[in-house]
C-alpha cells in the first residue's frame, strides 16, 4: 500500500505545508486570512464527513454535531469562564458521546433512510438549541464568545494566532482520518462500503465499525464547531443548517471520493468560488447551483477523481496493453 | 371545545394541500427511489405560470391557466429527467446533489427575473365559513377538495389503468416488470409527468393562500420528505393518512405551543417512525 | 531588437503619463461598503435599498464633496449577505481588508455581530436595524441607526392613547429571531408605559406559511390591537390574513411595509382597516415627490416605500463629511453625534441619549397610514416626542 506517495506526490504535498505555514509571514491581508480560516473549516467537517462517506454512509448531521461542539465552547468559555484550550477537548468529546446512542439508533436503518434520519437529527439540534434562549440563546445565538487564551494574542484586530490554530487543527484533523482511512480499520471501512454481506460474512462487526466511523465524524466536526465559536465569536440556528450540511455533502462530492485529496480540493474550490463571485450578489447562488451540475455531470469523479484518472490514464497508456484494466474505486 | 375543532379543522385542510406535493414526492420516490429537490421550484414555478397567466395582462381564466402550467410543469419535468436525473443513472446520492444544484440554480433565476416583490393569486372562492365559532376560509375548502379529488384521481389512475399498473409493476419490483415486457424509461416519463402536474396545481393553491415568492418551494418539499417517509414510499394511502397526521401535528403544536415547536416535532416524529419503522406506515420492506 | 525595446519603453512611459494626469483630473474616491440582503429573506428590501442609495449617491457625486482643497466622491460597493450573520462577517472582513471605513447595513442580524469589528478598527457603521444597545451605545461610538425601527414605538404608543380611547389590550406578533425579541421587549414595555394591557406576546418562524396556529392563540387572547413589531415581508399579509379568517374584530398594526403589496397578498378585505407606522403613502412634500416620481419613471409601479427610509443615508454621510472637514471616521461620527438636518421628513436628528446613552439613533416625524377601501391613506404625521 505504498503507491501514492511517489516523490513528486510528496514534494508537493511539502511544498503545500511550507507555503501554508509561512503565508501570514507573506500576506498581510486580513481577508485573505480570513477566508484560508474559512477553507480550514470546511476541510475539517468535509474530511470528517468523508471518512463517513468511506464506509457507504451520508450523514446530513455533521452541521448538528457541529453545533454542539460550537455549544459546548460558547457555554464553557462565556458562561463558565473556563478557558479555551480546556473547552476544545471537550467540544470533541461531547458530540462524540451524543453521536453515540444517536448512532446506534440511526445505523439501524440503510440508505436513504439514513440520509434522512441525520437530516432529521440535524434539524432537531438546531431546534432545539432555537427553542430554548436559556441557556442556549434561542434564535439570538450566543455573542461574545471569548477568544482562546491569551487574550493578548487573540485579538479581534490580529488573524495570524487564529490562522495558525486553525491550520494546526486542520492539518491534526485531516492527518488523523488519513491514518485511519489507510490503516487496518480504513480498510474495514473500504470493505464495509464495497461490500457488507461479503465484510460480515468474514467477521467483521459491521454495526459496530459504522458506529465508531459515525462517532469519529462527529468528534471532528465537534472540533470544527469549537473553533468556529472562539473565531467568529457569535454562534446562532442561522449558522448551522440543513444547507450548510449540504454545502459540506457538495464539497465530498465536487472534490472527490476516492481519496482524502477529495474532500479537501472540494472545500478548497467551493469555498473559494463563492468569494470570487461575492460581488455579483444574487448571481452567486445561480453561479453555485450551475457549478454543482455541471461538475456533476461532466466530473462525476470529482476533481481528484478526475486528476487521478488523468493521471492513471498516462501511466496506463505506457504500459502494454494487457497491464491495463478498467479503473478503479480508490487510489492503492 | 371551538379550539379543539379549529385545530383539527385547520390542520386537516393544511394537511390536505401538503398531501398533494408529497403525493409528487412519493412517485419518484417510490419509483425510481430519486429524491427530487427540483420539486419544490415545480411548485413555485407553477406558481408563477399562474399568476402570470391568470392575474397579469392574459387573464386567463384560472382552470385554463392551471391547465397550461400544469403543462408547462410536465415539460420542465421531463426536461429535468433527461438533462439531470437520467444521466446520473438515477443514483440516490447523485441525483440529489444535482437535484439541489438546479433548486439553487432555479430558485436565483427566479429572484432575478420576478424580483423580490410578494404577490399572491387571488382567491378562486373568497370569503369565510363560519360553522358554529369555527372558521374555514372557502379557498382553502376548495383546495383541499381539489387535491382529495385528484389524489382519488391518481388512485385511480394507478390501480385501474394500464400505464398505471405499470407503473406500480416497476415500483415493486424493476427487473420482474422489465421481463413481463414493461419499459421502465415510459414508466419514469409518466411518473415526471404526473409529479409535475401534481405540483403544478398544489402550487397554484398554494399560491393563492399563502403568497408567490421565489423561495415558497423549499417548506413544502421538506413536508414532503417527511410526510413519505412517514407514510411508507410509493403508498398512496399512506402518503394521505402521514399528510393529514402531520398536518393536524403542525395545528395542535402550533396552536398550543408556539410556532417554532412545530418544526422539531416534525423531524422528531420523522426520526422516530425511521428507527421504530423504517418502512413507514404502509411502505414495502426496506431491509434490502 | 534594440528599435523594439525602445519602441516599448516609450509606450511604457507616455502611458504612465497618461494615468497620472487622469489622477490629477479625478475627485478622490471615498469607498463605502454596503452589506444587504439581495437574494433570500430581506431581499426587498434589500433590492430597494440598493437602487436608492444608488440614486443618492449619483446626486452627490454630481456636485461632488469639498473637503479642503479636494473634491471627494462616493464609491458603493455591494455584498449580498444573504441574511446570515456568517455571512455579514466575511463581508466586513472583505470590505476592511479592501481599506473601506465606511459602511452602510441592513438588517438587524447583520448588522449587531460586526459592529465590534467595525468598532474596534474604527469604521463608521450606519445600519438599519433594531438591536438596540447591541446596536447603538456609548461602546459604539462610532456606530449610528439610521431607521428608527422598534424606536417607533416612542412615538406611535402616545399617539395611539391619544387617538384610540377604547382600545385597552394589546397583544404582539413577532418573528421568533434577534429583530423580533427587540421589537416585542420594546414595544410591549412602551405599551404599559403608555397605560395599555399586554395579553399576548407571540412568535412566530420568520417565513411560514401557515399562521393559523399563531392567529389561533393570538384571537383567543382578545386584545383590541395586535402589534406586528418586526414582522415583514410576506409574513404581514399572511397574519393578517389567518387572523381576519379566523373572526380577529380588532385593529392590527404594522410597519416596514409595501402597503400594496401587503394589501395584495392579504386581499383588500382582510387588509382594510391595518394601521402602518413609519409608512409614508404619498409624498407630503415636494422632495419626497421627486423620489418618487424618479423612481416610478426608472423602474415602474410600484413604488416600495421603505424607499423615503433608506433616502437620507448617504446625504447623512456627506454631511457628516462636510462638517468634519475630514474622511476620518472617528471625526465625522463626532460630528455626527447629535447632529440636527433637514431630511426627507423634515427637521431629522440623531438623538435618543436619555435610551441609549448616546446620540447616534435617528430621531424624526413618524407617518402613519391606513389601509380604506383596499388602498393605502395617510392618516397623520406624528412627532418625535420631546423627552426621549
Amino acid at each position: 500500500m505504498n503507491a501514492g506517495w511517489t516523490s513528486p506526490t510528496v514534494a508537493l504535498v511539502a511544498a503545500l505545508l511550507a507555503g501554508l505555514v509561512a503565508l501570514p509571514l507573506l500576506v498581510t491581508d486580513a481577508y485573505i486570512l480570513h477566508v484560508m480560516i474559512l477553507i480550514g473549516i470546511n476541510v475539517m467537517v468535509a474530511v470528517s464527513m468523508w471518512l463517513l462517506g468511506v464506509t457507504g454512509l451520508i450523514s446530513f448531521g455533521q452541521a448538528g454535531f457541529m453545533f454542539i461542539g460550537a455549544m459546548t465552547t460558547a457555554l464553557l468559555t462565556k458562561s463558565l469562564g473556563w478557558p479555551f484550550w480546556l473547552a476544545l477537548p471537550l467540544s470533541a468529546l461531547v458530540p462524540a458521546l451524543i453521536a453515540a446512542p444517536v448512532g446506534r439508533l440511526s445505523l439501524r436503518v440503510r440508505g436513504v433512510y439514513f440520509f434522512l434520519v441525520t437530516l432529521a437529527f440535524g434539524q432537531v439540534v438546531n431546534g432545539v438549541f432555537a427553542y430554548f434562549q436559556e441557556p442556549f440563546g434561542g434564535w439570538y445565538g450566543i455573542r461574545d464568545i471569548p477568544a482562546p487564551q491569551p487574550a493578548s494574542l487573540f485579538t479581534t484586530l490580529n488573524k495570524v494566532p487564529f490562522y495558525y490554530l486553525c491550520l494546526a487543527l486542520t492539518l491534526i484533523t485531516v492527518g488523523v482520518v488519513y491514518r485511519v482511512s489507510r490503516s487496518w480499520f480504513g480498510n474495514v471501512l473500504w470493505s464495509i462500503r464495497e461490500s457488507e454481506l461479503l465484510a460480515a460474512s468474514v467477521g467483521i462487526d459491521v454495526p459496530g465499525t459504522k458506529l465508531i466511523a459515525f462517532v469519529v465524524a462527529a468528534l471532528f466536526a465537534g472540533v470544527a464547531g469549537s473553533f468556529y465559536a472562539a473565531y467568529f465569536a457569535y454562534i446562532s440556528p442561522l449558522v448551522f443548517t440543513f444547507e450548510y450540511s449540504v454545502n459540506m455533502l457538495i464539497f465530498i462530492v465536487v472534490g472527490g471520493f476516492a481519496s482524502i485529496a477529495g474532500p479537501i480540493v472540494g472545500a478548497v474550490v467551493l469555498t473559494l468560488v463563492p468569494e470570487m463571485f461575492r460581488m455579483t450578489g444574487k448571481y452567486q447562488l445561480l453561479a453555485f447551483g450551475l457549478i454543482l451540475i455541471l461538475s456533476m455531470r461532466l466530473m462525476p469523479q470529482g476533481i481528484a477523481g478526475a486528476y487521478a484518472a488523468f493521471r492513471a490514464r498516462r501511466v496506463r497508456s505506457s504500459l502494454p496493453a494487457r497491464a491495463q484494466s478498467p479503473g478503479m474505486d480508490r487510489e492503492t | 371545545m371551538t379550539l379543539a375543532l379549529q385545530i383539527v379543522t385547520s390542520g386537516l385542510v393544511t394537511g390536505l394541500i401538503y398531501m398533494l406535493i408529497a403525493l409528487g414526492v412519493t412517485l419518484l420516490f417510490g419509483i425510481m427511489r430519486v429524491v427530487n429537490f427540483v420539486h419544490g421550484e415545480l411548485v413555485m414555478l407553477s406558481a408563477f405560470a399562474v399568476y402570470f397567466l391568470g392575474v397579469g395582462e392574459l387573464g386567463l381564466p384560472f382552470a385554463l391557466a392551471m391547465l397550461c402550467a400544469a403543462a408547462a410543469a410536465a415539460a420542465v419535468g421531463v426536461i429535468c429527467q433527461y438533462v439531470l436525473f437520467r444521466p446520473m443513472h438515477y443514483d440516490i446520492l447523485n441525483c440529489f446533489i444535482i437535484g439541489i444544484g438546479a433548486s439553487f440554480a432555479l430558485r436565483s433565476a427566479s429572484w432575478a427575473i420576478f424580483g423580490p416583490e410578494p404577490i399572491a393569486i387571488p382567491a378562486v372562492v373568497p370569503g369565510v365559513m363560519n360553522l358554529g365559532g369555527v372558521f374555514i376560509a372557502n379557498q382553502r375548502l376548495f383546495a383541499a377538495g381539489l387535491c382529495v379529488v385528484l389524489a382519488i384521481a391518481l388512485y385511480l389512475f394507478l390501480h385501474y389503468t394500464r400505464p398505471g399498473k405499470a407503473m406500480r409493476a416497476v415500483e415493486q419490483d424493476r427487473e420482474a416488470a422489465l421481463l413481463m415486457g414493461i419499459s421502465s424509461e415510459q414508466v419514469y416519463v409518466t411518473a415526471f409527468i404526473i409529479s409535475a402536474v401534481l405540483a403544478a396545481v398544489g402550487g397554484a393553491m398554494l399560491g393563492s393562500l399563502f403568497g408567490i415568492d421565489p423561495e415558497m418551494g423549499a417548506e413544502p418539499l421538506l413536508k414532503s420528505f417527511i410526510i413519505v417517509q412517514i407514510g411508507g414510499m410509493g403508498s398512496i394511502a399512506g402518503t394521505v393518512i402521514a399528510a393529514l397526521f402531520i398536518g393536524l401535528t403542525d395545528s395542535a403544536t402550533g396552536t398550543l405551543f408556539g410556532g417554532e415547536l412545530a418544526f422539531i416535532i416534525d423531524f422528531a416524529i420523522l426520526m422516530l417512525i425511521l428507527i421504530v419503522r423504517p418502512r413507514g406506515l404502509f411502505g414495502y420492506d426496506v431491509s434490502h | 531588437m534594440n528599435v523594439n525595446r525602445r519602441r516599448v519603453l516609450l509606450a511604457g512611459v507616455s502611458v504612465a503619463a497618461l494615468g497620472a494626469t487622469q489622477a490629477h483630473a479625478q475627485a478622490k474616491v471615498i469607498a463605502v461598503g454596503v452589506s444587504l440582503p439581495l437574494t433570500g429573506p430581506g431581499a426587498a428590501t434589500g433590492i430597494t435599498t440598493q437602487r436608492t442609495l444608488e440614486r443618492g449617491v449619483e446626486l452627490i457625486n454630481a456636485e461632488g464633496i469639498q473637503i479642503g482643497p479636494d473634491r471627494y466622491t462616493l464609491k458603493l460597493s455591494f455584498y449580498d449577505n444573504k441574511y446570515v450573520p456568517a455571512e455579514a462577517v466575511t463581508i466586513v472582513e472583505k470590505m476592511l481588508a479592501d481599506g473601506t471605513r465606511f459602511l452602510i447595513s441592513l438588517g438587524s442580524g447583520n448588522s449587531v455581530p460586526v459592529v465590534a469589528k467595525t468598532t474596534a478598527v474604527k469604521a463608521l457603521q450606519m445600519s438599519y436595524a433594531s438591536g438596540k444597545a447591541h446596536l447603538t451605545s456609548p461602546d459604539f461610538p462610532l456606530s449610528f441607526r439610521v431607521a428608527p425601527t422598534n424606536e417607533t414605538a416612542y412615538a406611535v404608543y402616545p399617539w395611539l392613547r391619544a387617538t384610540y380611547k377604547d382600545v385597552q389590550k394589546t397583544g404582539h406578533m413577532n418573528p421568533s429571531d434577534e429583530a423580533g425579541f427587540t421589537e416585542s421587549e420594546d414595544r410591549r414595555m412602551i405599551a404599559e408605559k403608555n397605560g395599555f394591557t399586554n395579553v399576548a406576546n407571540e412568535y412566530f418562524k420568520r417565513g411560514s406559511t401557515d399562521f393559523y396556529p399563531v392567529a389561533t392563540r393570538l384571537v383567543n387572547a382578545k386584545p383590541d390591537l395586535i402589534d406586528f413589531g418586526g414582522t415583514i415581508g410576506r409574513d404581514q399579509s399572511l397574519g393578517c390574513k389567518a387572523l381576519r379568517e379566523l373572526g380577529y374584530k380588532g385593529k392590527i398594526m404594522l410597519g416596514y411595509s409595501d402597503a400594496k403589496s401587503f394589501v395584495e397578498v392579504a386581499g383588500a378585505d382582510a387588509a382594510e382597516g391595518t394601521l402602518l407606522f413609519d409608512t409614508l403613502v404619498d409624498p407630503q412634500n415636494a422632495q419626497q415627490k421627486e423620489l418618487q416620481d424618479w423612481w416610478l419613471k426608472k423602474y415602474g409601479p410600484p413604488f416600495p416605500t421603505f424607499a423615503y427610509s433608506a433616502w437620507d443615508t448617504p446625504f447623512i454621510l456627506a454631511m457628516g463629511l462636510k462638517k468634519a472637514q475630514s474622511t476620518d471616521p472617528v471625526k465625522i461620527a463626532e460630528a455626527l453625534r447629535g447632529a440636527k438636518w433637514d431630511g426627507l421628513y423634515g427637521p431629522e436628528a440623531f438623538g435618543m441619549k436619555s435610551v441609549y446613552g448616546i446620540d447616534t439613533s435617528i430621531t424624526r416625524a413618524i407617518p402613519i397610514a391606513v389601509i380604506k377601501g383596499g388602498k393605502p391613506v395617510q392618516l397623520t404625521t406624528v412627532p418625535w416626542p420631546a423627552d426621549v
